[in-house]
């Protein structure tokens, strides 16, 4: 039901032609699902229609060729990260960044790597709040966690933090070998953040880019 | 709780390498202390069984090793090649390497009840799998793919279900582990809409959605037939 409104949503988008940039969804032949072409949302302001790659030759970023990065640090991470979390794939990823595209404010996708590696290029739709500033575990004071609750959508009150408000949040990082968004999640989950309020995408960068999924930089 | 049954499995890895070395059963495998791309910060290697023998299953150890070309590339034409949802069906639980591994421990222990199926057909197979899959394609399991009557039985009798008078019984049926080439790939999720309209349960069902994709991305080992 979710991918029909992302279909639908696209399909309305086609129509208008919002897009200069993309192709016709006739010209795609590397589609995202049978029914999607591509998917509009916004990035910084503008915005960005996430495809896949169409030259059917090409091979994965090099950054993300590489099978044997040490381990530890960089470790396989189970499917599931516990505590009521969700783990997402790439059409409910996608799924999130147009429902926010398109004004859903109770949303935000989150790219919880460090800055180093945004500027490399990430997900459309993406802020960049560093695993580092959600988790005291990782160094973040209590000012810095107050700062990254009150991005995600928490009020501080005088009995502690309310989450009613708060954001459902998608987050990410390198891949199912890196270790930057489940510290950031478990960072959240020690401050109170509801777990099925937290969503994860362990695909994360290295599935984005095997997929041929646009980035920006 | 899931979470605590890999650790307790992790640890029964880590243990059963450990012996393994200590006998000097594995002449291939290198001992910990030499392995510096680990599995999990606990785990360098498991053992498994690939057609009765022995096979350690471990990461490529080459920092500079690039993945597998036949997985190198990124833009294989969708429709077929499309991306797949997280969730197949309800009920059909998703997983990745380490409930894999730990599944292929399992077999490997003894556990006649889990079983780990290639869902590919035969000459992706051939390319390269996972150590202690077995082949079953998904044409094999799937009625709208072409699986005649007597097919569908060979396969959910290898599954261990039983064929009684009022139909298939799935009460000793096997949990299956499935996989194909990974989200990209339609094979395995065919398959498994194949086993469900048989009456498979779907909580029998898993599918390793990352698949060979995954499984080569991260250097795992893989054997070829």
């Amino acid at each position: 039901m979710t991918i029909k409104k992302i279909i639908t949503s696209t399909a309305l988008m086609a129509c208008l032609s919002l897009s200069a940039t993309a192709a016709s969804a006739e010209e795609i032949a590397v589609k995202i699902t049978p029914d999607m072409a591509k998917a509009e949302v916004m990035h910084n302001g503008k915005e960005v229609a996430i495809m896949r790659n169409q030259d059917t030759k090409n091979t994965v970023n090099p950054a993300f060729a590489k099978t044997s990065r040490k381990c530890p640090p960089f470790c396989i991470k189970p499917f599931e990260l516990g505590n009521g979390v969700e783990t997402l794939g790439e059409l409910e990823v996608i799924d999130y960044a147009t429902k926010m595209s398109n004004g859903d404010d109770s949303i935000i996708l989150v790219d919880n790597r460090t800055p180093d590696w945004v500027k490399r290029g990430t997900i459309p739709g993406a802020v960049n709040i560093p695993f580092t500033k959600m988790s005291r575990a990782k160094g973040a004071d209590a000012l810095t966690i107050a700062e990254t609750l009150e991005t995600l959508g928490a009020k501080e009150t005088s009995s502690g933090w309310d989450f009613s408000n708060a954001k459902t949040a998608v987050f990410f990082c390198n891949g199912m070998w890196c270790g930057q968004s489940p510290a950031g999640i478990a960072g959240l989950l020690a401050e109170g953040y509801p777990g099925d309020k937290i969503k994860w995408y362990r695909g994360g960068m290295q599935s984005w880019e095997i997929l041929g999924l646009t980035t920006v930089k | 709780m899931f979470n605590k049954q890999i650790t307790r499995a992790v640890s029964t890895l880590f243990a059963a390498a450990a012996m393994t070395a200590m006998t000097g059963c594995a002449t291939t495998a290198p001992s910990d202390e030499e392995i510096a791309v680990k599995i999990t910060p606990e785990m360098a290697a498991a053992t498994v069984l690939h057609k009765g023998e022995e096979v350690t299953l471990m990461r490529n150890q080459d920092q500079s090793n690039e993945i597998n070309p036949a997985f190198q590339y990124t833009s294989r034409k969708c429709p077929p090649f499309c991306i797949k949802p997280i969730k197949l069906h309800e009920g059909v639980e998703t997983v990745a390497e380490l409930e894999m591994i730990d599944a292929l421990e399992r077999i490997a222990a003894g556990d006649k009840t889990v079983m780990v199926v290639d869902n590919r057909t035969p000459e992706w197979h051939a390319r390269g799998s996972i150590p202690g899959s077995v082949n079953i394609p998904f044409t094999k399991i799937s009625r709208k793919k072409g699986a005649d009557d007597l097919t569908i039985a060979e396969s959910l009798e290898k599954f261990g279900a039983k064929e009684t008078a009022n139909g298939w019984d799935f009460s000793n049926a096997k949990t299956l582990y499935l996989f194909c080439n990974g989200m990209w790939c339609g094979q395995s999720p065919a398959g498994i809409a194949g086993l469900l309209a048989e009456g498979y349960p779907a909580g029998k069902i898993k599918y390793y959605r990352g698949g060979m994709q995954d499984w080569e991305v991260l250097g795992l080992t893989t054997f070829k037939p």
